[in-house]
């Protein structure tokens, strides 16, 4: 057992290694790892079947399905347009209307989706009436990260706690993680407006750059205008959307896997669109090396949990503290200090089973606030990821977006603004939960 | 001047040329003064709007190249103001407005004009796409036969952007390579290309590859004409780059290399047999007497102007 034990964890240690170094990539550790400890017999090939969570892979599957064929009907440019007219080129308007936009649509497209659509607008917008684009970039970062953590499919960790945790529906993510969610946008959008006061302000009284600001608005009209999409494919496309966010909020009552909702989803845009989309190239763009990095993760992390080492984990766990609240803190606080330096995936993966056997078992399994430990983890794991430059995808995209158009962001001036942002979303997290256990 | 300023709406008007083409950007131009007007809460009064309207003005004249319809336009604006006493935000307005109708006048005559040009052959070649150009192909349709067209392929954009313009007006047109037009030389009747601007030179600035194309075409006495309105004149006395050039570092073959890439080219306006304007199908005398004219009643309000502040 000792031996076994001592291989998974040194498989795990390894792939986790190569995900951080980033000297290979990461699906095919991921998936090499997994084929070696069923190759090896470290886990029995129908149990590293029982282990891929299907749930989590179908629904990442469906959503991007779907996403893609809003992309391909030019919905989101539409939409990016009508918002960047809507803020009359208004510096604080831009700041707050692009921001806000950013939290909501993340909550319901993934975070990497949202920054593609909105940072080259945002930057062009700024950069476009003289303004530095970098507050307003590093805004909408922060903004998707913390946006995505208030649905199950906002953000990768939330569909697989989601997934895996049976209990927990789309509608009791909405309902527990919303307040947190919105108070840190607002505290977070505060502080940015704060710290760049001199800048993020009204530009009425200077005619040369009021100017500038209604040219871009003028050029934006002239695009939205040339971007005629039909009716019919708007329709279409956001009746389906509409109708899969439905049966998501209703899942209480239809018992619908998100999952199926999300493949029915997408079955039924590739159908309404068969005529006008190409179909194979539409399944193409599904990230397949993401879904696959998933599959071989699970099949690790069964490993590790065939190998009883996750038990062990959680046992050790226990021994830090009887005190549920301060555990439930632990949780937060070491999910987001790990994800701001490390992929916040396979330690969300790791880390349900672990906090599951310790819920089950010993002295916190009759304990009525559970589910704290399940918030904690979501938001110590979503917030986390905004505080270094490598602590999301979303992050990463954004920042080299903004390098094509001429933006540089350091990690050290990422830094600047991510710390204090972070630590305002963990205390008010902190705060949060604090609230919630002894309501 | 803002110097700060200078760089952000050149880029942006650079941006703007070559994704609308000049005609549409002067077209936004104008309505974005208008709106400026409409939403600036500084000092509105005459002196004060006179001021902030020379300012740019100015700006404009440092931008590389000088967009000349827009200049044009905002000279106009400012002699506007100067003899209107009392002028204000709303007086303002309504000459935006007339500058688009202008715009637009201007605009149907050209197309009336090219529109018999086109009458006057079978068989024509096309190679730029000016918004000009465009106008004067729809304007066609309905009013006279319209001619078989050969399109000469270049920039895939351009050409598919002119591809599409067609399609929808109804012509018939096949496509050739800009690098074979030899062997289709006898088919034409004529050519007709668009222009950015005429200097005070004499030098039409013109697409990339439209110089080499139209020393072609003249040497196998293919006759050229050339679709532009007289507000895209630069009547600048002094030399400046209408055409800009960037060094770009390449390579190819494990050879690294530098390539100067020009925006557009240079050709003298002798080349055309004919210059469609908005006063009419004009000859190259004719279209120097016209720039000369022109000239000196720019110049005028040029001093006009500077007398201002």
């Amino acid at each position: 057992m000792m031996f076994e034990q001592v291989v998974v964890v040194s498989v795990f240690t390894l792939v986790f290694l190569a995900i951080i170094t980033e000297k290979l990539d990461k699906t095919l550790v991921a998936l090499f790892g997994a084929l070696f400890l069923i190759s090896t017999g470290f886990i029995e090939f129908e149990e590293a079947v029982d282990a891929v969570d299907f749930n989590t892979i179908c629904l990442l599957m469906g959503m991007m399905l779907i996403v893609e064929t809003l992309s391909e009907v030019q919905i989101f440019r539409w939409s990016a347009l009508k918002l960047g007219l809507l803020t009359k080129g208004n510096p604080v308007l831009i700041f707050f209307l692009f921001g806000l936009s950013t939290a909501v649509f993340s909550a319901f497209l993934d975070n990497v989706t949202t920054v593609l659509i909105i940072v080259p607008l945002v930057i062009t917008l700024t950069e476009g009436i003289g303004l530095p684009a970098t507050p307003f970039v590093m805004t909408v970062i922060f903004l998707s990260n913390i946006g995505g953590t208030a649905t199950m499919i906002g953000d990768p960790p939330n569909i697989i706690i989601g997934s895996q945790v049976e209990h927990l529906t789309f509608m009791s993510f909405i309902q527990y993680l919303t307040l947190p969610v919105v108070v840190s946008s607002l505290l977070v959008m505060l502080y940015i407006l704060y710290k760049n006061r001199s800048t993020i302000k009204s530009r009425n009284s200077s005619f040369s750059w009021l100017f500038m600001s209604n040219l871009m608005l003028e050029d934006m009209y002239c695009e939205l205008e040339e971007l005629k999409i039909p009716r019919s494919h708007a329709v279409k496309s956001l009746s389906i959307f509409g109708l899969v966010l439905l049966f998501f909020f209703s899942h209480n009552i239809t018992h619908l896997e998100p999952s199926v909702v999300a493949l029915s989803g997408a079955v039924l845009m590739l159908i309404a669109f068969h005529k006008e989309l190409n179909l194979h190239h539409l399944i193409a763009k599904v990230e397949w090396p993401t879904l696959l990095f998933f599959a071989g993760l699970f099949v690790i992390v069964g490993a590790l949990e065939h190998a009883g080492v996750l038990k062990i984990v959680s046992h050790s766990l226990v021994s830090i503290t009887d005190n549920f609240l301060l555990l439930v803190l632990i949780v937060l606080w070491a999910s987001a200090m790990f994800s701001a330096v490390v992929d916040n995936i396979p330690f969300v993966a790791v880390m349900i089973p672990v906090l599951k056997d310790l819920l089950s078992s010993g002295a916190f399994s009759h304990e009525p606030k559970s589910q704290l430990i399940w918030w904690a983890l979501a938001l110590g794991a979503c917030f986390g990821g905004n505080g270094t430059l490598i602590g999301a995808s979303a992050n990463v995209v954004s920042v080299a977006i903004a390098k094509t158009k001429g933006l540089t962001i350091t990690f050290k001036d990422f830094l600047k603004d991510s710390i204090p942002a972070t630590v305002i979303t963990l205390l008010v997290s902190t705060a949060y939960i604090v609230f919630l256990y002894y309501l | 001047m803002e110097v700060k300023l200078l760089p952000v709406l050149n880029r942006q008007l650079v941006s703007l040329d070559r994704l609308r083409g000049a005609d549409q950007l002067g077209e936004e131009f104008v309505r974005s003064l208008k709106r400026t007007y409409q939403t600036y809460s500084g000092d509105t009064n005459r002196y004060a709007l006179i001021r902030e309207l020379l300012d740019l003005y100015d700006i404009l004249l440092a931008c590389r190249p000088r967009m000349a319809n827009l200049i044009l336009d905002l000279q106009k604006t400012l002699i506007f103001l100067a003899e209107k006493e009392n002028a204000g935000v709303l007086d303002l307005s309504n000459f935006t407005d007339s500058l688009l109708r202008l715009k637009k006048a201007r605009m149907d005559r050209a197309g009336e004009a090219g529109a018999e040009v086109l009458s006057r052959g079978q068989t024509i070649l096309l190679h730029s796409h000016s918004r000009t150009l465009k106008f004067i192909l729809e304007h066609a349709v309905g009013k006279v036969e319209l001619p078989d067209v050969i399109v000469a392929e270049q920039d895939q954009n351009k050409t598919t952007r002119l591809m599409i313009s067609l399609k929808r007006c109804g012509y018939k047109f096949k496509v050739v390579s800009e690098y074979s037009l030899s062997h289709v030389l006898e088919e034409l009747d004529f050519a007709l290309f668009g222009a950015l601007t005429l200097d005070s030179h004499g030098n039409l600035i013109v697409g990339p590859g439209s110089s080499a194309l139209m020393c072609q075409l003249s040497r196998a006495r293919v006759p050229v004409y050339l679709a532009i309105t007289t507000n895209k004149l630069s009547f600048w006395e002094d030399s400046f780059d209408a055409a800009f050039s960037e060094l770009r570092k390449k390579e190819r073959a494990g050879i690294e290399y530098e390539k100067q890439v020009f925006s557009h080219d240079l050709i003298p306006l002798d080349v055309c047999k004919g210059i469609i304007t908005e006063r009419g199908v004009l000859t190259p005398p004719q279209m120097r007497m016209v720039f000369d004219k022109m000239q000196r009643a720019f110049l005028d309000r040029e001093k006009l102007i500077r007398s201002l502040v």
